[in-house]
């Protein structure tokens, strides 16, 4: 056995079919209440064991600049890298299926008693929650910047210029990605190519 | 029945928005709020803001939250129209930006890609923490309730779900009102 044969991303499980995609994807999305990042990290990284931290924040930063819901596309990503088309479809069916039947089932009850103080109060404790959990994740992602090619200072500066601007300033993701992910990209191509050199 | 021109007209809409939507599905409310409440007036202001709220109150991904607004504007066609204008694009676009990247994932652009990209990455998702408080940040207690959400998600593997259960049972107890 080769040292590359025990490292971590060797360890990782995968799903055994289409059915368990649909069937864990499912008991997944019945989870999110809100923080679905949160849900997601912690179902395929700690329980499935299908992602590693730093293959699921690879997923998460493609997801982050394509169009639409970023937990659909990482769930669509797993399902087509294990099983092609059918394994997005199955994918897809899970996050949707059951939970789309229960929350359409339930707004047409919930259209008679939508003014319950008690619900719209829950609803404050539940947001909290929420922030936390998606807070707690993404400190457990932090760790991940020992590895990253461009160096520790660089890195925390472009997270705190990210949030700073998109969650306190308010200002449109369509101009943050750009404006911060371009030039740290090339920031890192520099590095890349600067290791390289070293190496020859 | 809802005529097909108004099925088409919320598969359209709400495709158009679910691409050119960057960020989550939270970027894409405004978008559909526009369409279906000033340009083809099939909700009320409040009706649109209620029935958001209770998407978010199930679980799910918030991307439901399209087809329970088609359901409250044209019944259960109109959810129909609303789901799969908005569910078919990003798929196939993720679909196809997923494979690129994994037979490009020894490439110079990839590999600098997500490493520029990581940090913002994750500065996205503080924000996104940030902004799940914003509406109440004077609230001091249900901030420091979720610090201690935090700190229990960041060093332990506690179930997420009994944490949104705890948050809903204290609101409705009237601890953070």
């Amino acid at each position: 056995m080769s040292a590359s044969d025990i490292s971590p991303d060797s360890l990782i499980c995968r799903p055994k079919n289409c059915w368990d995609l649909y069937i864990s994807f499912t008991l997944m999305a019945l989870q999110a209440f809100g923080g679905s990042t949160a849900i997601a990290q912690q179902f395929l990284v700690d329980q499935k064991k299908w992602l590693t931290q730093s293959q699921f924040l690879d997923l998460l930063t493609v997801s982050q600049v394509l169009p639409g819901p970023n937990i659909m596309i990482l769930t669509i990503q797993i399902g087509d890298r294990n099983f092609g088309w059918k394994g997005a479809l199955a994918s897809f069916l899970g996050m949707v299926s059951v939970p789309g039947t229960l929350m359409l089932s339930v707004f047409v009850f919930y259209q008679q008693f939508s003014d319950n103080p008690l619900v719209s109060q829950a609803l404050v404790g539940m947001a909290a929650s929420a922030a936390g959990m998606v807070a707690g994740a993404a400190l457990k992602l932090v760790y991940n910047c020992r590895e990253n090619i461009i160096t520790p200072p660089v890195w925390i500066l472009g997270l705190v210029l990210t949030f700073v601007t998109v969650g306190v300033m308010k200002i449109s993701m369509l101009f943050i990605l750009p404006i911060l992910g371009i030039p740290l990209s090339l920031w890192a191509w520099y590095r890349f190519l600067k290791v390289e050199e070293h190496h020859k | 029945m809802i005529p097909a021109s108004l099925f088409a007209g919320l598969f359209i809409h709400f495709a158009l928005i679910s691409i050119m939507a960057i960020g989550g599905f939270m970027a894409t409310l405004p978008g559909m709020y526009s369409y279906l409440v000033d340009t083809a007036a099939l909700l009320t202001p409040e009706q649109f803001a209620k029935t958001v709220a209770f998407g978010q109150s199930l679980p799910g991904p918030n991307m439901l939250i399209a087809g329970v607004l088609g359901w409250a504007a044209c019944g259960p066609l109109g959810a129909l129209a609303t789901l799969s204008g908005t569910a078919i694009p990003f798929s196939l676009i993720a679909v196809a930006a997923g494979r690129y990247v994994r037979e490009h994932k020894t490439s110079y652009l990839v590999r600098a890609y997500k490493s520029g990209m990581a940090p913002v990455a994750i500065g996205l998702l503080f924000a996104t923490a940030y902004l799940l408080l914003s509406g109440d940040l004077t609230n001091w207690k249900s901030v420091c309730w979720a610090a201690v959400v935090t700190l229990i998600v960041w060093r332990t593997k506690f179930p997420l779900i009994l944490l949104i259960a705890a948050g809903g049972v204290l609101g409705a107890l009237g601890v953070f009102a």
